[in-house]
């Protein structure tokens, strides 16, 4: 009981105390901070690595392909363990923008619905359209207005270059074919957004109903410059340049028109709709283009619109030995961006319809013909084409792809998974024309395939967490210097309570106490701070940052705009934990000291 | 004739001290003997060892190995184990310092009271015990005052309040008016003086032979022995 009282009289009446309560508090908050951001840095890496590569991969030798892959991921499919299976083909390619720039890309093609089954590929499309997306009547006004603007245009390049024409005919021309267009695209303009107020569109990224006032604000402008224009020669180009710049900016297909187009819907995420046809289009990782530059939240503002363009991407086709074929290039749209906060897909990473890459590749079904002698090569004489019999089809070909993807079932333990898909490969391998021999096929689990970078950063994690630890010894020397000072400031106070008959254990339990509330206290405060901090830790760096210039945590270096951190019960309660002891450890030797001194000599020190 | 009954004594009592490589013999076969309700003063020069007889007494400290025996109601004291001589000084005796030797962090009334905590859980006993006396010393008012607000008369007080709330058969008092001016001083011996009426046994060391007539008797210490 006494131990209690002067435990609480020797905390509330000193500095020191404090001071060691806060060096235990601050080393507990850092620990618990370091570990809450490791840890969830680490899930996020681990759920982000995870993201395109579903449970388990089957992987054929690259060149040869898996022919048959339909009928293996339907009867994968169908196992009880697996909820889904899908087939990749994968290879490497060189994507050339518009603007020239070159991009080597690695080039997958995918079914996307079967794709999107296995890895929810479409949760980590980027651009996302407005909710509700356009109806037809919005689309049918939008498209109207956007021709309607072309047209005007088209024909006021027209008339300006026109040369020694009748005034009042070009007037006239200038008037219904440019003039009443635009105000007519401004008059649609306005209904689309109407329209979108009507629907209740919304959009993550920005006011819709506010996009199309604009464009429409844009198209009455260019009406307005129209009509005051000066059609006499010589021409006003400087007022035409207006005019024109008027009209791009109504017509610009900038990312938010390029959104309203873009899906979520991973059936329709890689085509795109070219009037009344969709076309084969690409889905390419966010910083692919390097059109869009990435904001320190974590957003991305584009530089340049990226949806809805054209690019070529170029491939050398592989044999099934492996020798080279002639390359070959194809132009394709680009439909929309991912992110998948993997840093190696989000740069290098396209999405292709897998029937457009295997026939790019040549791992498209193909009819096999006969060797036949008696059909000579192709003869042209005077120009007409020999006619001859066509060679006789043998056999066909069937597709192929490079890698097929599977997603277990709830319940079903990767590892597991493995070995059923790998022992449903071999039989499946025996039973099926052309398979590839299962001892070159690899099926790994994904924790396989991420597992260096997870190890990489689980090391470094124990690192961190070491070092500081041994940073955090320092708390123990400060408590152990606070308490052998207090122990030698007390040492008459010793005296007093062996004279009238505390026991060298009671003495001693003082201090330990004493080390043990210091602890608790440190700890627990350590434990709140830490807490605070952790929930508040991407508002205080960015606090520091602006104060400072200087940030830490950039997205550019960790993929994660913002900074991860959890703090996970179990591990603050064994940091606490450690706190405690470390501050027990500190009051040890002091506690020890003070229980062997000799009473006599306490109560005549001075 | 009465019979007293002796409440401590000590038999061929020895105590040295080393000083570097010099054995300093301080006291040479002491015997005392002190019956209940006796106030005995130890007379002495300084350095004569009247205190460490008092720390020996007081099993604050053990005589030389072979240095003879301490009894208190016929019991060794020397010779015992830290845990039953922890007892004694909780319970038999009580100190009283020169120097007070309050605790400074706390206040009148748990300082009286820390004996009492030192023995065991906290009785409703104790507390009546500790109130009494702080009003049998007038210091009722001071409850809630630490050491450095009291007068050095009053800290005295305290400290003899605090010797006293286990009820020990002996209060052992080290030059308790030492420190004090001779009113204050007086006023300390009349406190012992009131103590010693109601039956409590005090031995008092002190240098100043005034003082010692407020005791029963008085012993002289000189050369380590009892003149």
């Amino acid at each position: 009981m006494y131990a209690s009282l002067l435990t609480r009289r020797y905390l509330t009446r000193r500095v020191m105390p404090l001071l060691a309560s806060m060096a235990v508090m601050l080393c507990t908050a850092m620990i618990i901070i370091i570990w809450s951001v490791m840890t969830g840095w680490l899930g996020l890496v681990t759920d982000a690595g995870r993201t395109f590569l579903g449970d388990v991969s089957i992987y054929p030798p690259q060149t040869q392909g898996m022919p048959h892959y339909e009928t293996l991921c339907d009867e994968l499919a169908a196992l009880p363990e697996i909820e889904a299976a899908a087939p990749q083909l994968e290879t490497f390619g060189l994507l050339s923008f518009p603007t020239g720039q070159l991009q080597p890309v690695q080039v997958v093609g995918i079914d996307p619905v079967r794709y999107h089954a296995v890895t929810g590929y479409a949760d980590a499309l980027f651009w996302v359209p407005p909710d509700p997306p356009m109806d037809a009547q919005m689309r049918s006004l939008v498209r109207s207005a956007e021709q309607l603007l072309e047209d005007a245009q088209s024909s006021a390049y027209a008339v300006f270059g026109r040369e020694g024409t009748d005034a009042q005919r070009t007037a006239d021309l200038w008037r219904s074919q440019v003039v009443e267009r635009e105000r007519e695209a401004a008059e649609k303009f306005t209904q689309a957004a109407r329209r979108a107020d009507e629907l209740g569109m919304t959009h993550d990224k920005f006011d819709v109903v506010e996009m199309f006032r604009d464009r429409a604000d844009a198209a009455e402008r260019a009406g307005r410059l129209a009509e005051r224009i000066d059609l006499r020669d010589p021409p006003d180009w400087a007022m035409f340049e207006k005019l024109d710049d008027a009209i791009e900016e109504a017509l610009r297909i900038d990312y938010r028109v390029g959104l309203t187009e873009a899906t979520r819907r991973a059936g329709e995420s890689l085509s795109l709709r070219i009037g009344d046809e969709r076309v084969p289009a690409m889905v390419m990782g966010i910083e692919v283009s390097r059109y869009n530059k990435l904001q320190r939240d974590g957003s991305y503002i584009p530089r340049l619109p990226i949806l809805g363009e054209t690019v070529t991407l170029g491939i050398l086709p592989v044999d099934k030995q492996g020798g080279t074929m002639t390359p070959d290039r194809r132009q394709i749209r680009v439909a929309n961006e991912f992110r998948s906060q993997v840093y190696e897909a989000d740069t290098r990473r396209v999405f292709v319809p897998l029937a457009w890459l295997q026939k790019l590749m040549h791992f498209h079904e193909a009819n096999r013909s006969a060797a036949d002698d008696t059909h000579p090569e192709a003869v042209w004489t005077d120009g007409v084409p020999r006619v001859f019999d066509l060679p006789e089809i043998v056999a066909t070909d069937p597709a192929r792809i490079t890698t097929i993807l599977v997603k277990a079932a709830p319940g079903t333990q990767a590892d597991v998974l493995r070995d059923l898909v790998a022992a449903h490969y071999a039989r499946f391998a025996q039973t099926h024309d052309e398979m590839p021999n299962p001892a070159f096929v690899h099926v790994m689990t994904w924790r396989q395939q991420v597992g260096p970078l997870i190890s990489a950063i689980q090391t470094q994690r124990t690192l961190m967490l070491t070092m500081f630890i041994f940073i955090s010894f320092t708390a123990v020397f400060l408590v152990f210097a606070i308490f052998w000072s207090i122990v030698s400031e007390k040492v008459k106070d010793i005296g007093i309570l062996r004279a009238i008959g505390a026991s060298r254990a009671g003495v001693a339990w003082i201090f330990l106490r004493y080390g043990l509330t210091i602890g608790v206290i440190g700890s627990i405060a350590g434990a709140i701070l830490a807490t605070i901090f952790v929930r508040n830790i991407n508002e205080l760096h960015e606090f520091v940052g602006q104060a400072t210039g200087m940030y830490i945590w950039t997205a550019e270096v960790y993929q994660f705009a913002r900074i991860p951190g959890e703090v996970d019960v179990v591990e603050a309660c064994a940091v606490m934990a450690g706190g405690i002891l470390f501050s027990i450890f500190g009051a040890l030797l002091p506690a020890v000291k003070a229980a062997s001194l000799d009473p006599v000599q306490a109560l005549r020190f001075e | 004739m009465s019979v007293r009954v002796i409440l401590l004594s000590t038999t061929k009592l020895k105590k040295t001290y080393r000083l570097g490589r010099v054995d300093v013999p301080v006291l040479r076969s002491l015997d005392l003997r002190v019956a209940q309700g006796e106030w005995v003063a130890v007379l002495g020069k300084s350095g004569s060892g009247k205190s460490t007889l008092l720390h020996l007494l007081g099993g604050l400290d053990r005589p030389d190995r072979n240095g003879g025996t301490i009894l208190f109601r016929d019991e060794e004291v020397t010779g015992v184990g830290a845990r039953r001589l922890n007892r004694y000084r909780n319970r038999d005796v009580g100190f009283v310092f020169q120097f007070y030797h309050l605790l400074p962090e706390l206040t009148v009334l748990e300082n009286t009271l820390i004996g009492a905590m030192v023995r065991g859980r906290l009785s409703t006993d104790r507390k009546r015990r500790a109130h009494e006396l702080l009003e049998l010393f007038e210091l009722n008012d001071r409850l809630k005052h630490r050491p450095r607000e009291l007068s050095g008369g009053e800290r005295q007080r305290v400290a003899i309040a605090r010797s006293l709330i286990n009820d020990p058969p002996l209060l052992l008092a080290d030059e308790p008016t030492g420190n004090l001016d001779q009113q204050t001083g007086e006023s300390i011996l009349d406190v012992l003086s009131d103590l010693h009426a109601r039956g409590q046994t005090i031995v008092m060391v002190t240098h100043d032979e005034a003082v010692a007539t407020r005791a029963d008797r008085s012993v002289h210490l000189a050369d380590g022995r009892i003149a």
